[in-house]
Order: structure tokens, then sequence, then C-alpha cells
């Protein structure tokens, strides 16, 4: 029981995380885990056993497309594409992230 | 949204190109760590394995992706069929046993349910027949002696409540007529319906050709108009569409035809009983009630039924008060206590049969529970079976949800086939209902599998699906990974989990199926009492003819249905009889009318005293017999005091009447009435009439076997000609043997007249006892089949637990238990389960079969003595369904038993 609460929880972050990293531009599976590595460095720990599922919940949702590119490295990859759904999720999220966040912080600092 | 479909559809249809970009998407995420691994300088096998670690369960991860597409739910679905229905088809011993008691579970519920739905549930055939009310008199002082609670109505009150109510859009009245159709072939009687002009128009129907009756039809001297049934104009005028506006004659007077009804449309329907009326079994036309003077002034005649219309909102409760007040002040009137009383149609027509229905319903709901019960106790023992596959299933990443889903898809997939051939069952089923179904079942025609029926045998089959299969998902879902894929597999945690769950399947079936078998052993005694009780005659080697005249020809000297015939028509019977008596083979002949047990019924008020008119509360009621005077000898009913009718008892002599204990108990409890007068109303010209009474004779089963005889009173035929006779014969062989014998001697008399039924005294009995026969098998067919389900499922867990304690056996014999020790722990197990089923199964019986009361004759719901037998009964069976599998216990050598698994 516990454990799934914590996925749960990951979960949720997990999604927002990749949807900001797409804001910019579309990127494959392996960019993203690189990405998150480099970004959030040993803070956050995410495996790829989870990110993907991720992704593919993202994409059932329509808040990404996916599609088939050549990567860097000259090899098929799946790219994954942020859509106007997804864009309004993000900024939905923000908010809530912030919101949720900044009133934690309030709390912690003042009370 | 589109998108959205077609992600799905591809899901659906495109698995494998999914599947392989699935593959390729997490090859190119790992060989990419790979390298990365390399690049650090790991060779390339570690660096795989590292990349593989790193990346934390390939496989779930594709499960979860799968998941995540959505792919599942429909796809899953369509996998789990066809998983399904390969494992059914690999155990088809287990899945032949699984449909066969389901589908006579639910093909004995879809059975049950067509006869509610067409009985119960649906709509009568007329416009918004939920505000279609009866009306019927109310007579208290009348209720205690004649048991009728419905009398019909007088002219009087009808028009007065026609004008005094506030709650009826339209009310009608209409009574029973019939007719001599002569002219253009062969001379024909038939059967109809005088009725008020606005009674079609108040059930809503129009005539298919021409149309219904005017509102100045409905006046006297205006009122020679005919609407013919369907099926009359079909067969007497084949179906002639220029019919309208020609004329019949009728009872030699001429009718002009000015409708034809629709196909299929019957009122009143033959099915319905109306207190006491006799309205033909088919009605062939309608004509304007068209009420005279002097019959809208008669008050004392109680021969309407009356129908109405409630207006829209106004509720069944409000109308009886509405209607109580037009009566009392019709009391105040007339100075003569009546009520009123309102019963919808609806009930009506199905009342009787109602309580009855739903008691089969909740017996054959129960029959599906026990075989629910054994199917799910064949699912846990195949659980077990598939422990290890579910183990394996589940370290490849599919979760526990998953496998319930699974095997709930499996147990439904069964549920359906049972279902499936359980509506065979049930189409097949109905059409044994309706034949050996009681003869007087309201609306048996109307039976049928429709809709209604589908949609049902589906519902009852997903949720029986769910029921027998959840708990053995549950538990079959219910997994230690470690413990079960070790060699050896089945854990004891899981294994006493299911057992606990047999155990409570076993007691739950026991006491569910003596509830039923209590249930049917009530019935089965009550029938047995029934058929017990004597019928104040003796039935055997009686054959009874009914024979009705032609009007015209037998007409008295006052025209009109209800006035006596002429003595032309006692002559004939008495003529008809003479021919009877001289038939070799026939002992002795007679006539009545109406004999006992026909259906038929007739009252007539009178007053004891010697005043005219009499005071309120002095007319009392009884039933009324016209008989031969040999009638007594020929049936067997004893003579108690006083004489019986002879000969010399003919139209000129003095008017006699004998009366029946129950008569001689009612009114006249300590005095002797032989020479005692009883006062007759004449009828139309206010009048009266007296008669003597000279003899008593025992009661007679008359309506019922199972009813208590009231109070009746025989009149010599003679005296007052009726135009209807049931002739009887007692016989020295076979009656039935000389049915055509009789026929024709009776036709030899005059071959005008028409005989319509000729039967045996022992089929009219049989007859009046078909409802309880029916009741009795029908819940005894599903006490019968609950027992062997229930014997079964006992058998099946106590084999079950046998096959699982082998070595415990095989130990206990080796340490020198011998095969009596043994055969008493398994029996010993198996009856504790037993014998907590059936105190719960008693208790609850206890409780239960109260609701049996009103099918009950002669037997308390909670007879002691059924209760005992009953519960034996189960006891034994149960006995054998555990000595079976211990007696295979002792059988265990211990050598073998030990080697085991």
């Amino acid at each position: 029981m516990n454990k799934e609460k914590k996925t749960e929880l990951l979960q949720g972050t997990l999604e927002l995380l990749i949807l900001r990293l797409l804001q910019s531009e579309p990127l494959n599976g392996w960019d993203i885990m690189q990405r998150i590595r480099l970004v959030s460095g040993a803070v956050i720990k995410v495996s790829a056993g989870s990110l993907y599922p991720a992704l593919h919940r993202l994409e059932a949702r329509r808040l990404v497309v996916a599609e088939w590119d050549v990567s860097e490295k000259n090899r098929r990859a799946k790219f994954y594409k942020l859509t106007a759904a997804g864009r309004k999720q993000l900024e939905a999220e923000r908010e809530t992230w912030e919101r949720y966040t900044g009133a934690v912080a309030s709390i912690l600092r003042n009370a | 949204m589109l998108g959205w479909l077609k992600l799905r559809l591809r899901a659906l249809f495109r698995k494998n190109e999914i599947e392989n970009e699935l593959d390729e998407e997490l090859r190119f995420y790992l060989e990419n760590q790979t390298e990365v691994y390399v690049a650090q300088g790991m060779s390339p096998e570690v660096a795989r394995a590292a990349a593989l670690r790193e990346f934390g369960g390939v496989e779930q991860a594709k499960e979860q992706c799968r998941d995540a597409r959505g792919v599942s739910l429909i796809e899953e679905l369509w996998q789990d069929l066809r998983y399904g229905a390969r494992t059914l088809l690999k155990k088809p011993g287990f899945t032949a046993v699984a449909v066969i008691t389901l589908a006579l579970g639910i093909g004995a519920n879809s059975a049950i349910f067509s006869v509610v739905n067409s009985i119960l549930l649906r709509a009568l055939p007329y416009k918004e027949p939920q505000r279609l009310m009866m009306v019927w008199t109310r007579i208290t002082q009348l209720e205690s002696t004649s048991g009728q609670t419905q009398f019909s109505n007088s002219a009087t009150d009808f028009i007065e409540w026609r004008n005094q109510n506030q709650s009826f859009e339209q009310i009608a009245a209409f009574s029973n007529h019939n007719f001599n159709l002569s002219g253009g072939g062969e001379p024909e009687f038939l059967g109809g319906v005088r009725a008020s002009a606005n009674l079609l128009p108040l059930l809503g129907v129009e005539a298919k050709l021409g149309r219904t009756f005017r509102t100045e039809e409905d006046q006297p001297g205006a009122d020679r108009v005919v609407i013919l049934s369907h099926s009359l104009w079909q067969r007497r005028f084949a179906s002639d569409p220029e019919i309208i506006g020609k004329k019949l004659t009728l009872n030699e007077e001429t009718y002009t035809v000015v409708g034809v009804m629709p196909p299929g449309f019957q009122f009143p329907g033959k099915d319905s009983m109306l207190a006491g009326l006799r309205f033909p079994q088919k009605v062939d036309f309608y004509i304007p009630l068209a009420l005279t003077a002097s019959e809208a002034r008669d008050r004392g005649r109680l021969y309407l039924a009356v129908i109405g219309r409630l207006k829209p909102h106004v509720t069944i409760a409000q109308a009886q008060a509405d209607m109580d007040a037009v009566a009392e002040r019709l009391v105040k009137q007339y100075k003569n206590g009546r009520g009123v009383m309102l019963v919808s149609l609806q009930h009506q027509v199905v009342g009787k049969a109602r309580n009855a229905l739903l008691i089969f319903l909740g017996a054959v709901a129960f029959v599906l529970l026990i075989a629910c019960a054994n199917v799910a106790n064949l699912l846990l023992t195949r659980a077990a079976a598939r422990h290890k596959e579910m183990a394996i299933r589940s370290a490849l990443g599919a979760s526990r949800l998953r496998l319930i889903r699974q095997l709930l898809t499996e147990s439904l997939l069964l549920a359906m086939l049972g279902g499936t051939v359980g509506l065979v069952l049930a189409i097949w089923g109905v059409k044994l209902l309706i034949a050996i179904g009681p003869t007087n079942l309201p609306r048996a025609d109307a039976i049928s599998v429709d809709g209604r029926v589908f949609g049902f045998t589906l519902l009852i089959s997903l949720l029986t699906g769910i029921i027998f299969g959840l708990a053995p998902a549950l538990q079959a879902s219910r997994l230690d990974l470690n413990e079960s894929l070790k060699e050896g597999g089945t854990t004891s945690a899981v294994s006493s989990g299911r057992n606990r769950i047999r155990s409570l399947l076993v007691v739950s079936q026991v006491a569910v199926a003596l509830v039923l078998l209590i249930g049917a052993g009530l019935m089965i005694r009550s029938f047995v009492r029934l058929l017990g009780v004597d019928p104040g005659f003796d039935p055997q080697h009686i054959l009874t003819l009914d024979v009705r005249l032609p009007f015209h020809k037998y007409a008295g000297p006052q025209a009109g249905n209800d006035q006596p015939a002429g003595p032309q028509a006692a002559a004939f019977f008495q003529q008809a009889i003479e021919r009877l008596k001289t038939m070799p083979g026939v002992r002795a002949a007679g006539g009545a009318n109406p004999l006992p047990l026909s259906g038929g019924e007739e009252g007539s008020g009178f007053v004891i005293a010697g005043r005219w008119p009499p005071a309120p509360g002095e007319v009392f009621n009884a039933g009324r017999r016209w008989v031969s005077p040999d009638y007594f000898k020929v049936m067997g009913i004893r003579l108690q005091t006083g004489r019986a009718f002879t000969e010399s008892d003919g139209s000129g002599a003095p008017r006699v009447l004998i009366i029946n204990e129950a008569f001689v108990g009612a009114f006249f409890p300590d005095k002797d009435p032989i020479g005692k007068r009883l006062f007759f109303n004449r009828g139309s010209d206010g009048g009266y009439a007296w008669r003597e009474i000279v003899g008593v004779v025992k009661d007679v089963k008359h309506s019922a076997l199972d009813s208590d005889p009231k109070p009746e009173m025989y009149f010599p035929f003679s005296q007052f000609p009726s135009w209807n006779m049931t002739l009887v014969a007692r016989t020295s062989g076979d009656p039935m043997s000389l049915a055509v014998a009789a026929r024709r001697q009776v036709l030899a008399v005059d071959p005008n007249q028409a005989i319509y039924n000729i039967r045996t005294m022992e089929q009219l009995m049989d007859n009046s006892v078909s409802q309880r026969r029916f009741n009795m098998l029908l819940l005894s067919i599903f006490a019968a089949v609950s027992l062997v389900l229930a014997a079964v499922g006992i058998y099946s867990v106590m084999a079950y637990s046998v096959a699982q304690r082998t070595q415990e056996i095989g130990v206990r014999m080796a340490l020198g238990a011998r095969a009596a020790n043994v055969l008493k722990l398994i029996i010993g197990q198996g009856m504790v389960l037993v014998l907590i089923g059936a105190a719960l199964g008693l208790a609850a019986a206890f409780a239960l079969t109260r609701v049996l009361t009103g099918l009950l004759y002669g037997v308390s719901p909670t007879d002691p003595a059924t209760f005992a037998m009953i519960a034996l009964l189960l006891l034994c069976v149960a006995l054998v369904a555990c000595y079976l599998p211990a007696r295979r216990a002792t059988k265990v050598d211990p050598i073998i038993a030990l080697r085991y698994e």
C-alpha cells in the first residue's frame, strides 16, 4: 500500500517534469532521461522503467504526440512533442505546483 | 476524440506493429545506455547487463506501457476471452458440467420469469390499463355465509354511481348475454356481452371495421345493433368486408351489424372470474346494454359488472373514499346496507396467480444460487490446479487486478454459455409450463419469451458469472510468489482459505436446499390432504354431458335470457335422462345445473321469516342448484333426513326444496328444518314465492375441494326449467367408453341442441386441483434439482478434501488407524458442515414458509412433522454424499499415499 502511494506521488511529478522538458523541443526517451539527470542531479532519481510508462500515459491522454525520427547518432528513435492540450496542462499543473510549494515554503518559513 | 479513437483502434488492430515499436523504443534506450557504459570501460556484456539493471524491469515497464496506452480494456478482454475459451475447451468435462449446471439454473429462472413477465409485468392490452378499475357491490352480512366478497351490481346502483361519482372519467356496465343466431346456415348458439355504449371507448379500443356503439343506441328501441368479434366474423361470415350494415337474426329479432372488433381483442378476458358472473369463454358479439325503465328501477337483481376509468391523477384510495361516500348516501336513500369495492383490473385478472408466481420466482432464484455454489466449487478446485499458472503470469508483470479480471472473464464466459443454453431450455420450458399449467392460469395465451426475457437472461447470466466467479478469482489471485513457484506449490495459507470458502459453500447450499425442500414438502402434504378430501359424492364412473338448449324452440311464456325456459325444456331433459338410463352399461342417470366443480356458481336470496317485504338484514343468500329427481342417487350424495325429489315434484306440484347440512348449520342450528318455508323474490314483478324444505342432504364440495361447504339449496328442475343442464350418468365400466353412445341418445331427442362438453366427474375433480398440482409439481421439481445440486456439491467438496488429505490419511493408516476410524473422520468432517447448514436452513424455513400460507391446505406452514421428515431426508442424502468419498479414503494404500506428491 505504502509503496504504491509513493510511486503515485512520483508519477504526477514525473509527468509534470516531462511536460516541462518537452516545452521547448521534441525529445526522445533517452534525451529526456539525460536532461532530468543533468538538471536535477542526484536529487530526483528516475528510472527508465518508470519514464517510459509515463510517456505512454501522456500519449494516451493526448498531452503529447509521438513521431519516429532520426536521432543525433543517426538511429531511429521515437520523439515526443507537446500538444496544445499538453501546453495547457503544463500551465495548469505548474500553477498548482507553485501554489502548493509556495504554501508549504511559507509555512516552513513563518510557522 | 478522433485522435484518441485512432490510437485505440490502432492499439486493437495493429497490435504487432505497436509491440515492435515498443521494443524498438526501449531497445534504443538500452543500446544508448550500454554504449555509455562501454565508453566508461565495461565489456559489452557487462555493460548490457548493467543497462538492464539500471532500467529496472523491462517486462514490467512494457506491461505498464501497454496498460497506459489503454490497449488493455478491449484488447485484453479479447485476449482473455480467447484465452478463457482455450482453457475451457482444454477441460471439456469441467466445462460441460459447469455449463449444464448453470443452464439448468438460468433456464429455470428465465422460464419462470417469462411467465411472471407475461402475466404480472406486461400491461393489459387496453389504453392506460392502470387507470381501469372494477367496481363491485359489497354486502357485508352475506360475506360470512357465502364466502364471497365481490358481488355483481344492480342497474340502479350503476346509474347512481355514474351520476354521483367524482373520480371516474367514464364508468361502464356490462353483463353476459346469449343469442341464438339463425338464418344463413346452421342455427348457432353465441355467447356475448351486453355493454353500455361507452365500454369499448373506455377501454380505448376501436372497431377494425365500422364503429363502436353510439350513445343514442344505448336506449331501448334503438338498440338493435351488434358488433361482432373478429373470430366470429372470420368463421361465420368468411371475413365479409361488406358486413357492416347487414341484418342478422338473433333470438328471432333483427339486428344490424355496425362493427367488427380487431383480432385478438377479448373483453372480459376468459380468465377474469368476475364475481360469479359467467361470461362466455369466448365473446362472439357485443350489443348495447340499453337498460329498460323497469331494469333501471330494479335494485334487487345483481347481474352487472361495472368498470370505470379513473380521472388522471386520482388514486385508487381517493376513488374508493369518493365511492364510499356515494354508497353512504344510497344506504340512506334506499334503507338497504350495501357497500362498494374498487379493484384494479390488473389485480382482478391476475391477483390470484400473483402470490404463487412470486414464490416460484423466489424458489427458482434459490436453485440458481445453489447452482452458483456448485460452479464456484468447481472453479476453486480448478484454481488449485492453476496455481502455478497464476504465479507465472504474476511474475511476468500481471497485476492482481489483471489476474482477477482474467479469471472473471472466464467465469463470465462460462455464465454466458450457460445462459445461452439456459435460454434454449427456457423457451422449451415455457412451452412445458403452459402445457402442464393449470387450466385457469390467467393470460396464459399471452405467455411468451420476449425481449424482456432475453434482457433478464443476459442480466442474470452476468450476475451469476460474477457471483460464482468472484470468490474463486479473489482466492486464486492472492499469491505469494516465492511460495507458489517453489516445487510442491500449494501453500497452506491459501489452501486453508480456500477450504474455508468451500465449507461456507456447503453450509449455504444445504441451508438453501433445505428451505426449498421444506416448501415442497408442505405443498406435497397439502396436496395429499386435498386428494383425501371427501367431495361429498362418489366421483367414480360418472359421465357428464353439458347441454344447452336453443333459445327460440324452448322459450317459456316470459321472453328473456334470464327467464325460465318453457316446459318443453323440462320435457326435453326428462326424455334425455330416460334415454340415458336405458343404455346398456348405465346404472343411473340424472341432471344438474350447475354441477359441482364445474366452475358454475349460482345463488339466490331468500327470507326465512314469513314476512314480505323483508326488513333489511333478513335477506340471506345461498347457493342454488336445479337437479333431476335421481340426481342424488346418481352422484351418491347421501340423504340425511326427509325425502329426495320424486317424479311427482313437477311444475304443477307444491314447490319444494332440499338443503344441505351447511344450510342447516347456518340457518336452523337447533331446529328441524323439514317442513319450514323459504320465501323467494320472484324478480321483475316484485312478488314472492315460497318453497317448503322436504329434505337435507350431505354437504358437497361444490366450488372447489379446498373450500368449505357453503349453504346450498336444491330445486327440482321441472319447477324452474333451465336452458342449461349437465346430464350425469353412472356407468358400470369406463365412463368415457360410453361418451359417443350417450351423445347419440341425447341428440336423438332433439338434433338441434348443442352438447358442448363431455367429461368424466374424475376429470372435473382433476381440473379443480390442477392449480395446486401445478404449484406442487413446480416447487417439487425445484426442490429436487436443488437437492441433487447440493448433494453433488457436498460430494465434490468431500472428494477434494479426501484427495488433499491422502497423505495424512496414509500416515494415519500406517500408524494403525482402521478403515472405520478413517470413515468416521471424513464423514464427521462433512456432516458437521451439513448439520450447521441444516440448522440454518430450518431456521430460515421457519421464517420463510409463512409466504406459502395461501397455497397450503390443511397443513400449517411450520408443520413440525414435515420439517422433521424433510430434514431427515436431506441428512440421509448428505450422508451418502459424504460416505462415497470417505469410502475411497479407506481404500488408500499407505505406501502409495506416503509417496504421493
